[in-house]
């Protein structure tokens, strides 16, 4: 089971980015995908803890990940209507897909680290696995799959 | 043959709450959890819904506008109930706070009645429903809409055979005219009572349609493991008849022996099986040595007891003399069980309620109380108040479980009035030994006198007492004095007793 915060999620959200994307897709793409796996991971967690929580916990996110990756600050004014993680597809767009692929993985997992922070480990992994259940199998599922 | 609908009761999973709502919560009823904020509105109906929901009961959280979900969450997951494998899985939690935003209380309606046709759930909450009735305040035709919002919301829940919880902040004042009040099915109102500077958590069962719940407040405690809820005893009118025998005739009630041979005597026979018996004297007079003898003898007799200590600590009983450590002997055995409550925001249910616990757990025969004064203290402040009445409650319940009690009260000597406990308690009990100091002979002696059992001949007598390393040694009737409760008594003309009033030693077995 990957944990949060650690290297298998990262790898593990990768998977889902490049699944979504497509093999060889361009930074274009990447970015369409990345707002995609995180639109469906925000609707998950809208329900257990409202839009306004999801924006809250996002902003903070990206704030966390901008360390390690700065130009993701670089996005123009963010349109507020479009939530906080749009200005991320635009500054991917502008970076090489495997960069593109890393930052955003990286940007989603600090996200699925913050929610464990407040939330704790077991209850953020349910709903990681309710939004991405292909990247993130149950061990039920993870067994039937290696049969 | 009867055709009358047969009402299902749910087990809460609420130690104590189901004996409070008459046996549980009807299925598909429609209730209200209301309280001032802190009150523990959100612990008890997520205890309530992590007990009952299941696979084949599912559950949904509506969270409204309120406590922020991610704090709800953060923290009731501390609770043991909260089992976070059955969220997204038996239990989903739902935010409507965009509906509330967006359209008010139909938009609210609307996502609540297609959440639930999706789910089918069986169990339902709507937390907090207190901002949903805010928005029909500030509506126009407010009042209206809010009771047709309820009521559609009562029909529908129902109608789709679920068991709904609205969670509402709300103060005791705004009862009425509210429409919420008169669509619900059961109004469990929490509060919290601030006396001085104790906080004491109560519940009252304020409706509860067709269920025969526990009228009055009961107290609860908030613990790790969610809530406790300790019901209100209610007793009848005291009777302690004698058992009848078959022929018809009263038997005579069972004895228990003190361990003191001559103040069985005194008693006629013993402490009648059953009654509560109190031990009332100044302080190192020797109530809790002969209390501690109670028990012992108890222990000899394969009846075990309990020791609920409000003032002393444990090993204050076990580690002096001989006496002491038969007691700690005891206690290592399991013959006697120790129960010290210290805090000093008890409630007399609560009190009860761990007694009565461990009575049940070892089949205790005999209990002591030491004392009633540290009982007292440790009672919130509110407790206090009606402590006469409390103490009744609990010591007709206790006995009603066939246990005989021993209480001991610390009084003040007085040698101008003659009391056996403080604030008029004595007439609650059965019995009362009194123990008193007086001045014989220009030395201070203990003297032991049976003031009352009820329905039971008993000796007038005083007798003067010893403690020694064995116990108590009681002496023989000191009958050649007159004014010993003045405690300077003086020799009659007629005789000349001995200085201790001994005339063997008498620890009989």
């Amino acid at each position: 089971m990957p944990m949060l915060g650690s290297a298998d999620l990262r790898q593990a959200i990768q998977r889902a980015l490049t699944q979504e994307a497509g093999t060889d897709a361009d930074a274009k793409a990447l970015a369409a995908a990345a707002l995609r796996v995180y639109d469906t991971l925000a609707g998950q967690l809208a329900l257990l803890i409202g839009e306004g929580g999801v924006r809250a916990l996002t902003a903070r996110s990206l704030h966390l990940v901008q360390r390690d990756f700065p130009w993701l600050a670089d996005a123009q004014e963010p349109d507020p209507s479009e939530g906080p993680f749009a200005q991320v597809g635009f500054c991917l767009e502008r970076q090489e897909p495997a960069v593109a692929t890393e930052a955003a993985a990286a940007a989603l997992a600090t996200l699925g680290g913050l929610l464990a922070t407040l939330v704790g480990e077991t209850l953020t992994m349910r709903v990681l696995r309710a939004a991405w259940p292909s990247a993130l199998p149950d061990e039920a599922q993870q067994e039937a799959r290696n049969r | 043959m009867t055709d009358k609908v047969a009402i299902r009761l749910l087990p809460t999973g609420v130690p104590g709450l189901d004996a409070v709502l008459g046996g549980g919560v009807p299925e598909f009823s429609f209730n209200l959890i209301a309280g001032a904020p802190g009150s523990g509105k959100t612990t008890l109906a997520q205890h309530i819904m992590f007990t009952l929901a299941e696979p084949a009961r599912p559950a949904l959280y509506f969270t409204v506008l309120g406590e922020p979900p991610v704090k709800m969450l953060r923290y009731q997951q501390q609770f043991t109930f909260f089992d976070a494998a059955k969220v997204n899985n038996s239990i989903r939690f739902i935010n409507v706070a965009q509906e509330v935003l967006a359209g008010g209380l139909g938009q609210i309606l609307k996502r609540i009645v297609q959440e639930v046709e999706a789910a089918s759930p069986r169990i339902v909450i709507v937390d907090s429903f207190r901002t949903a009735v805010r928005m029909a305040e500030r509506e126009p035709a407010g009042p209206l809409e809010m009771q047709h919002f309820v009521q559609e919301l009562g029909i529908h829940l129902t109608g789709w055979e679920a068991t709904t919880f609205l969670v509402g902040e709300y103060l005791s004042a705004e009862t009425a005219e509210n429409p919420i009040f008169t669509v619900a099915d059961g109004l469990l109102w929490l509060s919290q009572s601030v006396d001085r500077n104790s906080v004491v958590r109560k519940m009252q069962v304020v409706k509860s349609r067709g269920q025969a719940s526990i009228p009055g407040l009961h107290t609860f405690r908030i613990t790790g493991d969610g809530i406790q809820v300790f019901p209100r005893v209610i007793v009848g009118p005291e009777e302690k008849p004698e058992p009848a025998s078959p022929g018809g005739r009263r038997r005579p009630r069972q004895r228990v022996s003190t361990g003191i041979k001559p103040l069985d005597e005194m008693l006629g026979g013993g402490i009648p099986a059953g009654y509560s018996a109190l031990v009332a004297g100044p302080s190192g007079s020797g109530k809790t040595i002969l209390a501690t003898e109670f028990l012992a003898e108890g222990a000899r007799r394969g009846e075990p007891g309990i020791l609920a200590i409000f003032e002393k600590r444990p090993h204050e009983y076990s580690q002096i003399g001989a006496r002491g450590r038969t007691v700690g002997r005891l206690v290592a055995d399991d013959q006697i069980t120790i129960i010290q409550s210290r805090p000093l925001d008890l409630s007399i249910d609560e009190t009860l309620h761990e007694l009565t616990t461990a009575i049940l757990r070892i089949n205790a025969r005999r209990l002591v109380i030491d004392s009633l004064s540290g009982f007292e203290l440790a009672l919130a402040p509110t407790f206090r108040e009606d402590f006469r009445e409390s103490l009744y409650r609990m010591v007709a319940a206790l006995t009603g479980l066939g246990v005989t009690v021993m209480m001991t009260a610390e009084l003040e000597d007085s040698y101008v009035d003659l009391r056996f406990s403080p604030h008029g308690t004595a007439f609650l009990t059965d019995a009362i030994i009194m123990q008193r100091y007086i001045e014989l002979q220009g030395e201070l002696k203990r003297i032991m006198a049976v003031v009352k059992v009820r329905g039971s001949a008993h000796r007038k007598e005083l007798r003067a007492f010893e403690i020694t390393e064995d116990g108590i040694v009681v002496g023989e009737p000191l009958g050649g004095y007159v004014g010993l409760l003045t405690g300077q008594p003086e020799v009659t003309k007629q005789t000349k007793p001995r200085a201790d009033g001994r005339s063997r030693r008498r620890r009989g077995r």
